[in-house]
């Protein structure tokens, strides 16, 4: 059975920022299981965003983050974390999940059992989330996910 | 709250939490990219409107027996499984497909 992870990220909203990503290793195919785009902003006005996910095959460089486990038993996660990236991962091929989010609301996205989005066991590969583009200013947003390996 | 099943076996939900009220909608997972897409009554896909995007028909692979995401990398079959032995650096059946 696979071990579930979760951390989040925080960024200003920009064109083209990475605000988490989740890089494997030779040893696993880390599993992306959830997604949850919101934002803390005030006042709350109608700025809008629109979010990615995509393989990347450079990691780039972030804030690391130790990931929290879902069960206190289970070991360190074996995928490298990290957030609020300033110098965006080399993202290869097509977008893996599409999301607008206006800041009014929060965007949950959440796979089935075995139909997870997944990366390669390949070092210096894996999956980032990052902003393609705003609506209006830039704003808070606070990006949350789950994965497994 | 407002469930709209807009696919027949969803691989994945999303949930729209607003001031007024709460959506949720099917998504589907492209056997071939291994990216989900949200589906649209009619067996269409929601296209990006941010780039004028219209929905576009989902394509079924026979192979797979599965619906893809019905963009030009997915129209021939390689799953998604090969794609990621490629990465790896696995030998795959497909590998004459794959740059």
């Amino acid at each position: 059975m696979s071990r579930h992870y979760g951390f989040s990220g925080s960024i200003t909203g920009a064109a083209n920022k990475t605000i988490v990503g989740v890089t494997a290793t030779s040893a696993i195919r880390p599993m992306l299981k959830r997604i949850i785009i919101s934002s803390n902003a005030a006042p709350v006005a109608t700025n809008s965003s629109e979010w990615q996910v995509s393989r990347f095959t450079a990691a780039g460089t972030s804030t690391a983050v130790t990931p929290v486990t879902f069960d206190s038993g289970n070991p360190a996660a074996t995928s490298i974390c990290g957030k609020n990236h300033s110098v965006e991962p080399t993202y290869a091929g097509v977008s893996l999940l599409d999301i607008a989010h206006n800041q009014l609301a929060t965007v949950q996205w959440r796979a089935a059992p075995d139909e997870e989005i997944v990366a390669p066991a390949t070092a210096a590969n894996g999956m980032g989330v990052y902003c393609v583009g705003i609506a209006g200013s830039g704003v808070a947003e606070i990006v949350s996910l789950v994965f497994a390996e | 709250m407002m469930y709209s099943h807009t696919a027949r076996k969803a691989h994945g939900e999303v949930t729209i939490t607003g001031p007024d009220g709460e959506t949720v909608l099917d998504s589907k997972k492209c056997p071939h990219c291994g990216g989900h897409f949200v589906m649209v009554k009619g067996n269409l896909i929601e296209g990006r409107k941010t780039l004028g995007e219209v929905a576009r028909p989902a394509i079924y692979c026979q192979r797979c027996d599965r619906l893809t995401c019905g963009r030009p990398g997915c129209v021939e079959c390689v799953p998604i499984g090969a794609r990621l032995d490629h990465a790896e650096g696995k030998t795959t059946t497909y590998d004459h497909l794959m740059p």
